[in-house]
């Protein structure tokens, strides 16, 4: 009897569990409902709009394009005083200031934002983005820091060796269908129109709208604008909206409150629930569905065939998955870290040993457990209700940028995948004596040698210095120290007169050729599609045999959240951590190396204190290293948690 | 290329600046494919391709430049996140990623070039792109190429 109940009871978990992730997944009809409202608002504005949906770990599941929208999108900050960038040898643009991309390009670009920002306990938009990533946090507000987010566009990169590719003609067929996390073709987007969506309250994707032709962001935050792409996002949005008390505005930093949208659903000019059914709306009716290429194909003539159902988050075919406890065993209240899994659900990344044989699988393992359990036991910066855990992701590369392990909380928003891969790889990077000669070689002698007279150190990036993402970070914003307004720029910035979002300097330089070569592949600057793709491999840096690739094989990030790891005196790799607040991830990675050198005791650390870069003084200001919260665990008031180590 | 000329006509100011700059980029980049296939100790990007995954077939023609190897490499890196060598029998067995862990995968010169059969089998089951790295050691020196290879 009691091994009838059993069974009984084994089929019904088996049931719920079915029913509960279909509950969370969009489906096909949800995107055609997602759809079929933004165009209701389009037309009762009188506006013709592109608008796109993506699941949460970012597969396409539809682009429509309505009758008579604009195919170009300009690239802007305006009005933002923007001069033209000093051309840098290395790259074949310093901006992408200016440059027209094809509608659909940045519908997608939002709508990944919508999707990668959020979670389940926050939901963030490009809204929420551009107030995040400008040069003063809040924009606008002169003489205070930049943003915390700060570069995080230049993420998700087309060129990104770890996010997947949507092959054409392969839908279905090819393993890489439905894995996430996916590509997006603009990094990350600070235009409002990205939003989130929510199915019965669970995160499961996000939509797109480009309806008036300019892709920028919103520099004036004192007021209340009300954006056509925003509307008509919010109008599409209806029926999946995020539970109040997770909106960005609902979520504090650094005593600031975020912005989730300026519209409200006051201002729609049309009622969602009268929305046409999506049926009537394709083949020409009010638009159609449209092939993009590298993200999103019709093979069923753009019929609502084509319009697709997202994966279930979570599950092997969304290619992140629970590890249950089997690599990094458990951690706060017995949760498991979650992986990323290929086509035959096998861990994409589990730990390994060194290419360069600095490091052993067993330390790298140790290092990650360390790093999760800090985590794990962390009060969360960006997460409502208050009281949960940090959720991120944790990567851990060597000196080749290779990887070595990447893992995360279950929760943490995707963008945090491909941010922590590059921030490990930007501490390594920069703290290894070849470092000036890598940028060197790449094309980018100019900012080695800007670096040298800004330290006035003529061994500077050649010297071992250790360097975070936050010490790298200081160099890299358009006034040094960061919010001094009028002060000169970091070395590897663009000064202020020519400094966008969409022009950082060193960070857009590096994959400004892959950019291209991407944009031109794939039709987006509005031509024919023509020459190759970019290969995933973002930037020119010298080859690595062991990787085939290069040590910034998914680009530069110059936001902080990531430490060198050391043994003694010499550089074996980096962790990067991304998810929840700066402060926080930068605590993980320092502690978490801290905590798993004290279990190891094998002399792999943190860099000897005697060279960090917060030993560097240059113009009389201090560079930092780590900035960690000052009580930031759940279950101990322990303070100062990171002090004196 | 030819719509983008002809819209610069129609733009004007520093618009149109930055448009003629990037398509200058674009044909600096097209131009750059041309290139020779060799190797080099410091590594050589060769020309990607496109592949039938359940087809592919593969082989590398390298030109020696008067390089005598003494042993031959095959290595591939998958977005799935395996790193993988091939042997003189055509086997893929996991490699570490560690030069001192290579297998000499014997490919012989001739009349001063290398071809390496790289792959001929159904890799359908791999995410793509695969990145190749074919590499010669010269007993003094080890020589690498790399390029992608897609579905197509």
């Amino acid at each position: 009897m009691s091994r009838v109940r059993l069974i009984l009871f084994g089929v019904l978990s088996l049931l719920v569990a079915a029913v509960s992730a279909k509950a969370q997944t969009l489906t096909s009809a949800d995107v055609q409902q997602v759809i079929a409202q933004a165009v209701a608002e389009s037309q009762a504005r009188g506006v013709a709009s592109t608008i796109a949906v993506t699941d949460r770990v970012g597969n396409v599941l539809a682009v429509f394009q309505m009758n008579g929208a604009a195919n170009l999108a300009t690239i802007t900050s305006a009005p933002r005083p923007v001069g033209t960038p000093t051309a840098i040898a290395g790259a074949a643009i310093t901006s992408l200031e200016g440059i027209a991309v094809t509608s659909t390009l940045a519908a997608i670009a939002k709508a990944i934002t919508g999707a990668y920002l959020s979670s389940g306990g926050n939901a963030f938009t490009t809204r929420t983005a551009s107030q995040i990533i400008q040069d003063h946090f809040n924009p606008g507000e002169t003489f205070s820091p930049s943003g915390p987010l700060f570069g995080v566009q230049f993420s998700q990169l087309p060129c990104s060796d770890l996010n997947v590719r949507f092959f054409d003609g392969g839908a279905g067929g090819l393993v890489n269908a439905t894995i996430g996390p996916k590509r997006s073709p603009l990094g990350l987007s600070a235009d409002a129109g990205g939003l989130p969506l929510y199915k019965n309250g669970i995160h499961s994707g996000g939509i797109g709208v480009m309806s008036d032709g300019v892709y920028g962001l919103d520099l004036v935050i004192t007021n209340v604008d009300l954006d056509q792409d925003e509307i008509i996002a919010l109008a599409g949005q209806t029926g999946f909206v995020p539970a109040e008390e997770i909106k960005a505005y609902r979520i504090g930093v650094i005593g600031k409150s975020l912005r989730y949208v300026d519209a409200q659903p006051g201002n729609l000019a049309a009622n969602p629930a009268n929305a046409a059914a999506f049926g009537g709306l394709i083949g020409g009716a009010a638009g159609n569905l449209v092939a993009v290429l590298g993200y999103y194909a019709i093979p069923n003539g753009g019929t609502a065939a084509d319009v697709l159902a997202g994966q279930t988050f979570g599950q092997p075919a969304s290619g992140i998955r629970s590890d249950a406890g089997a690599t990094f065993g458990t951690f706060r209240n017995g949760q498991s870290a979650s992986i990323l899994v290929n086509g035959a659900n096998a861990n994409r990344f589990a730990p390994r040993a060194g290419t360069d044989g600095l490091l052993t699988q067993a330390e790298v393992t140790t290092l990650m457990i360390a790093a999760l359990n800090v985590g794990f036991n962390a009060r969360a910066q960006i997460r409502k209700p208050f009281g949960e855990n940090m959720n991120f992701t944790v990567s851990i590369v060597d000196t080749n940028g290779a990887i070595l392990a990447i893992a995360r909380t279950p929760d943490g928003p995707i963008f945090g995948i491909d941010v922590s891969l590059q921030k490990a790889r930007t501490a390594a990077l920069f703290s290894n004596f070849s470092a000036g000669s890598d940028l060197t070689t790449a094309g980018f002698g100019d900012r080695v040698t800007a670096v040298r007279t800004f330290f006035g150190d003529p061994t500077a990036l050649n010297n071992g210095t250790a360097f975070a993402d936050r010490s790298g970070g200081n160099l890299s914003r358009p006034w040094y120290p960061d919010g001094f307004d009028g002060s000169e720029p970091g070395p590897l910035s663009n000064p202020h007169s020519t400094w966008s979002p969409f022009a950082t300097g060193l960070q857009f330089e590096l994959v400004a050729n892959n950019l291209v070569q991407h944009l031109t592949f794939i039709g987006g600057l509005g031509g024919v599609p023509s020459g190759a793709d970019t290969p995933a491999r973002c930037s020119a840096l010298p080859l690595q045999i062991a990787t085939g690739s290069n040590r910034l094989a998914n680009g530069l990030q110059i936001f902080p959240g990531s430490v060198p790891l050391f043994r003694a005196n010499v550089l074996v790799g980096g962790m990067g951590v991304s998810g929840d607040g700066v402060d926080q991830d930068d605590m993980v990675s320092f502690l978490g190396t801290h905590n798993g050198s004290v279990a190891l005791a094998t002399g792999v650390g943190n860099a000897p204190k005697s060279i960090r870069a917060d030993n560097l003084v240059p113009k009389g200001v201090r560079l930092r290293y780590v900035n960690c919260p000052f009580a930031p665990f759940l279950d101990t008031s322990a303070q100062n948690v990171c002090a004196g180590k | 290329m030819v719509g983008m000329v002809r819209r610069l006509f129609y733009q004007s100011g520093a618009s149109f600046f930055r448009t003629a700059a990037l398509a200058v980029a674009i044909i600096a980049i097209a131009t750059s494919g041309a290139r020779a296939e060799s190797l080099a100790d410091t590594g050589t990007v060769l020309t990607d391709v496109s592949v039938d995954p359940a087809t592919a077939d593969i082989t590398r023609t390298i030109n020696l430049n008067g390089d005598t190897p003494v042993a031959t490499y095959v290595m591939a890196h998958t977005t799935g996140g395996k790193s993988l060598q091939r042997t003189n029998l055509g086997y893929w067995i996991p490699w570490s990623g560690n030069v001192d862990d290579l297998v000499d995968s014997k490919f012989e010169a001739n009349a001063g070039s290398l071809t390496y059969k790289i792959i001929d089998q159904d890799i359908s089951s791999f995410m793509f792109p695969i990145t190749f790295v074919v590499a010669y050691s010269t007993g003094s020196a080890l020589k690498f190429g790399v390029f992608q290879a897609s579905p197509n």
